[in-house]
């Protein structure tokens, strides 16, 4: 699968695409949300791993113009990342748009088995 | 129901000797008789006192009894005096008096039978003295309910207060919760891509070379982690008043050097230099782990929002002032937001897009100076980089946060 990353730890983001590459994916990294964007509408992306808090708007943000350019080519598989829980108030705008939240620190084999789900 | 109210009586004769008669009548305890030997002295008289009682002669020279009981009546003040006429049996009853209405009326004919006078005015006497006393139950009644609602009050403030610190708490634990899962997200993705490596085999992530970039990256996420967690509890602790401080002689410019030394790597990370300007020796009486935390706060927050350039950290003594500051040339802080960075959990705009954290650095290190009798101050234009500044007297004397009304 291609994936798309974005998170303003860069380390993280950088890690993510690390573990993802060696699953035999390819991941492409973006740190803020208008970066995700301009790399969404200039590659095809299976799915896009999106952390809720980056610095230029949020990540809900993101996943709205994803789903809204769907018919595009958008990713089909939308995953929130996150400090907070699903059901904390942070996470409360994420619910419904994403298809899976994972909360940090994040677990590289229940992130490959919704990949996998997803293909 | 007490009953401890003094009842005046207004007596008002055009005949002094007649007047001297009827108070030695209708005198007693807990009575105030007053004289008036004409309708105008009467009138002059209801304005200044509050009378339980009138007993007003009908015939008299000027203005007669009943033309004064009808100016009473007349004005709100005076209107529900009881009021007794004396008069001559059978000659002024057919004097249409108009007023009645308003508050008791009855008539003494003369020559008076003492009997019934006393009799009549006990009466009026015992009927005031009773209204008086309800009222002043009522009052007691009306203040009591009062006090129950200012009580009432008080708890249902108490009660917002409360419901609104287990609020605070509730968003603290899940800011800190939110918070620690960042850079422990690092150390797990960490962990699990050197499983992976292994796992495959792929032993060149390990080559001596790669070593010391791996370990540094954990330290720094393993120091985030430090730091949120004992910020945590500091604040903890201001919020009881509990943070004390222990002064010991300390060396503030040997302090200073150590504090730089142990941020090098970080500031190379920043790709920056921190640069001190110190006297050999800065000798005073402070809490030297605390006063290390406030070097090491001022020049972190440099570090994370000074884009890289220089940052400058001046020691200098006078006047039994150790002072210290902190300048670097990053992004700056709007004016507006100068007194609010030193409050807990606020973050400008701009320093959330340049670093994470609680927004707790600086409110501990504000609380610490004053614990030191000190004070700090920041000025910076947004663009222009800080200058933060500390005051700190060389003597601090052993007290707790509550003690320094900080």
């Amino acid at each position: 699968m291609n994936v798309l990353i974005v998170d303003d730890n860069e380390a993280a983001a950088d890690l993510l695409q690390e573990l993802l590459t060696l699953q035999d994916h390819t991941a492409r990294c973006t740190y803020t949300a208008q970066q995700a964007l301009d790399a969404a509408a200039s590659e095809r992306f299976d799915a896009a791993l999106i952390d809720l808090t980056l610095p230029d708007f949020p990540g809900t943000e993101v996943a709205r113009r994803l789903r809204a350019g769907m018919a595009e080519g958008a990713p089909k598989l939308l995953v929130a990342i996150s400090g907070f829980s699903a059901q904390d108030a942070a996470g409360a705008s994420a619910r419904g748009l994403f298809d899976h939240h994972l909360q940090k620190p994040i677990d590289i084999d229940q992130l490959s088995a919704i990949l996998a789900a997803a293909h | 129901m007490s009953i401890d109210v003094e009842s005046k009586l207004l007596i008002v004769d055009d005949l002094p000797e007649n007047l001297l008669a009827l108070e030695a009548l209708i005198r007693g305890p807990g009575r105030a008789v007053y004289r008036a030997t004409s309708a105008e002295q009467a009138l002059a008289l209801l304005l200044d006192h509050e009378f339980a009682l009138a007993i007003l002669d009908v015939q008299m020279p000027g203005m007669n009894g009943f033309e004064l009981a009808e100016l009473m009546r007349g004005t709100e003040r005076t209107r529900h005096i009881p009021i007794i006429f004396v008069s001559a049996a059978g000659r002024e009853l057919n004097y249409a008096f108009r007023g009645y209405e308003s508050g008791a009326v009855d008539f003494l004919h003369k020559p008076l039978d003492p009997h019934a006078v006393t009799s009549k005015v006990n009466v009026f006497v015992d009927l005031h003295r009773h209204r008086k006393a309800l009222g002043q139950e009522m009052e007691k009644l009306a203040a009591a309910h009062h006090m129950q609602e200012e009580l009432v009050e008080q708890l249902r403030h108490t009660q917002r207060e409360l419901e609104h610190a287990v609020r605070m708490r509730d968003d603290f634990m899940s800011m800190v919760s939110h918070e620690l899962r960042t850079p422990l997200n690092t150390l797990y993705l960490e962990t699990q891509l050197r499983q992976l490596n292994l796992s495959k085999g792929r032993l060149e992530s390990f080559a001596p070379d790669r070593l010391p970039a791996l370990i540094a990256r954990d330290q720094r996420q393993i120091r985030n982690m430090v730091r949120l967690i004992d910020d945590m509890l500091d604040v903890t602790r201001m919020r009881r008043d509990a943070l004390s401080i222990q002064p010991q002689p300390v060396d503030l410019a040997a302090l200073a050097r150590a504090v730089v030394e142990g941020l090098r790597q970080q500031a190379e990370a920043a790709g920056s230099v921190i640069a001190l300007e110190a006297p050999g020796e800065l000798r005073g009486v402070w809490d030297e782990f605390r006063i290390e935390q406030v070097l090491t706060n001022l020049l972190t927050n440099a570090l994370r929002y000074g884009r890289g350039k220089p940052v400058e950290m001046m020691l200098s003594q006078a006047a039994g002032i150790a002072h210290i500051t902190v300048r670097d040339q990053g992004i700056g802080i709007a004016p507006e937001d100068h007194e609010r960075i030193f409050e807990q959990f606020e973050r400008t705009d701009d320093s959330r897009k340049h670093a994470s954290g609680l927004g707790l650095g600086l409110y501990i290190t504000r609380k610490i100076v004053h614990l030191h009798n000190g004070r700090i101050d920041v000025e910076s234009t947004p663009g222009h980089g800080a200058l933060f500044k500390v005051e700190l007297p060389l003597q601090a004397e052993a007290k707790t946060a509550m003690e320094a009304g900080a």
